[in-house]
């Protein structure tokens, strides 16, 4: 390494430090240091300062780092390399880490009529996640190599992924972290069910599991009956699908999502259109009516900052409403919704054309909402709650080219897209990357049998 | 009134009230000390720092907005000038600065290369070339679809 030069005088000016070819091509591009700086006065750094800047404040400057930068920081030096096992250290970042509401979207696998092909033709190509931040519009590929064949994505929470056995019966559950490549699975349900709801909370010292609907009580018969529960936390309550309870009756559970807010799960019920409710705490199911549900369209339930929102498309036909696309929020009341968002028309004229009556699936994070349009090539807005901002999301680079790693193109227009959405429709949850997941420890304590899934 | 003298001997009367944010001030100043020479701190951060403390000694509610415009602006400045606040800030124990600081450099240094991280902390390389290869590709995820800077400020 060059060593620097000591300048009797003070270094205010941007040092830009010419870097020599890349070593390796998978870095991306690299921006040109200003040019400016080359050019113009060069400082040289005071390496007496920043050489005594002890290890653990550089440890809680990477504590702060966003995911792919701490990835990326690792190859910097052993020590950098190490942090993510050493306890110390992921201590200090449980502690300060911020939350990160980012998303994960998956592949939509195949249709529900259980017609799984032969998995030669799959064979190699694992499960990809496709990891998206709201906050630069970035996207990212992680591989779930370690998921055995067989299982689906349903759930996230707490930086951890909840995968569900596709095969009907009774189910079982693994947890995983990509970002440490994790794997946590679960006891497996006791009822067998075909496609049921998954609802997950996890949080440093707990985790709630809710599986519910989709009960065989035949082998050729479906029918939404029970809910089982899953319960550990770190004051010893456990409750290890010991409590089932009984749905309402006639309730259907489509989209097989539950959003989780503040004690409770919460799902769409469809014809008509309804919210199911259901306590963790006293294990209860209720229903909740929707706003204006006689004139939604494609309604989805997400998360939004603390509170649980409803965005659906509104289409009155006889009044004199114009078609738009709402959003509504359930007051703590626990009855009355009250709309708080509106699209803005010109944008849901846009919007209207682009989706043609397919319908939208909807996903939320924090102050974050992902509108994705069903069947279509490229299109889905993010909305942000506390800038109040639409934005048309650039597509995922990685969907479309799966067969082709090295030849991704970012560009630079969202407008000039080669990657896809549709055509192998993305579905997804709320996703904050973690290093850790302190809830693995108490999971580890069920010490369960060892299972293989080959 | 306690005076705060630098490492280039440069002299500063400043109020009792808005010193005590630093922890180590506050202890000295309990012991009676109203003279505190600092060798660890140039005049320069030392300006940054009274600049900073005199802000924050007044937390009323109203100010709270201009306090925080205010953390937001006085994190722009270049590496250099930060590095050198967390060493005096932790020097002269004051979390809230530190607590605003370690966020800021994060940000500042997430888009860069390798490299570049190496020399701004000033840490040699321990991986051979080919140990480096394999740590990238493991992590090949953290490489894809960024853009990556090599500026070092």
């Amino acid at each position: 390494m060059e060593a620097f030069h000591h300048a009797p005088i003070s270094f205010h000016f941007p040092y830009s430090f010419p870097i020599p070819t890349p070593t390796t091509n998978f870095l991306g591009t690299i921006t040109t240091p200003n040019s400016s700086s080359i050019n113009g006065i060069n400082t040289w750094m005071d390496s007496r300062i920043w050489s005594r800047l002890p290890h653990r404040l550089i440890d809680r400057i990477i504590a702060f780092l966003p995911p792919p930068a701490f990835f990326r920081a690792r190859a910097v030096c052993k020590r950098f390399y190490g942090l993510l096992y050493s306890s110390h250290f992921l201590e200090l970042y449980l502690q300060v880490s911020p939350q990160r509401h980012w998303f994960i979207f998956f592949k939509q696998r195949l249709p529900r009529n259980n017609i799984y092909k032969n998995n030669s033709t799959n064979l190699g190509s694992s499960v990809e996640g496709y990891m998206f931040d709201p906050d630069n519009l970035s996207w990212y590929r992680l591989s779930f190599a370690l998921i055995p064949q067989g299982f689906s994505p349903v759930s996230s929470s707490g930086g951890l992924i909840c995968f569900v056995s596709d095969e009907s019966g009774s189910k079982n559950i693994l947890l995983c972290n990509p970002l440490v490549g994790s794997i946590i699975p679960l006891p497996p349900t006791l009822r067998p069910r075909l496609f049921p709801s998954i609802g997950l909370t996890i949080t440093n010292s707990s985790i709630d599991l809710a599986v519910a609907g989709d009960d065989l009580i035949s082998p050729y018969a479906v029918k939404n009956l029970t809910t089982e529960s899953f319960h550990i936390d770190g004051n010893g309550f456990y409750s290890i699908w010991g409590t089932t309870s009984t749905l309402p009756r006639l309730c259907s559970f489509e989209s097989g999502k539950m959003v989780h807010v503040q004690g409770r799960f919460y799902c769409m019920n469809f014809s008509p259109f309804s919210v199911l409710s259901y306590d963790i705490g006293t294990n209860n199911w209720c229903k909740i009516q929707a706003p204006m549900r006689r004139f939604l369209r494609s309604p989805s339930l997400v998360e939004g900052n603390g509170k649980l929102v409803l965005v659906a498309a509104v289409e009155k036909s006889k009044l004199n409403v114009p078609r738009s696309l709402r959003l509504w929020a359930l007051q703590d009341c626990g009855t009355m919704w009250v709309e708080i968002e509106r699209m803005p028309q010109q944008l849901y004229l846009q919007f209207a054309e682009l989706e043609n009556g397919q319908g939208f699936n909807c996903v939320g994070h924090g102050e974050y909402v992902v509108i994705m349009i069903k069947n279509n090539s490229d299109k889905a807005l993010l909305f942000d709650f506390c800038k109040k901002r639409w934005l048309w999301i650039p597509p995922c680079p990685f969907v479309g080219n799966s067969n082709n790693n090295n030849n991704i193109d970012y560009g630079g227009s969202s407008n000039n897209c080669c990657g896809e959405f549709g055509g192998g429709e993305l579905h997804g949850f709320g996703y904050d990357p973690r290093l850790a997941a302190p809830i693995g420890a108490l999971l580890d304590q069920l010490t369960l049998p060892f299972q293989s899934f080959n | 009134m306690i005076t705060l003298q630098s490492s280039d001997k440069d002299v500063f009367e400043i109020e009792q009230s808005i010193l005590i944010q630093s922890g180590t001030i506050k202890n000295m100043v309990e012991d009676d000390f109203t003279f505190i020479p600092l060798p660890s701190v140039d005049t320069e951060t030392l300006i940054k720092i009274i600049e900073y403390m005199k802000k924050h000694a007044d937390k009323t509610d109203s100010k709270e907005k201009n306090i925080k415009e205010f953390d937001k602006d006085f994190m722009k400045k270049t590496l250099n000038e930060l590095f050198a606040l967390v060493f005096a800030a932790n020097y002269l124990h004051i979390s809230s600065l530190l607590e605003l600081l370690y966020p800021s450099i994060a940000d500042r240094i997430k888009d860069k290369i390798t490299e570049a991280i190496r020399q701004i902390f000033s840490i040699r390389c321990d991986f051979t070339p080919e140990e480096e290869r394999r740590i990238i590709m493991d992590n090949k995820w953290a490489h894809e679809g960024t853009e990556i800077e090599g500026t070092l400020d």
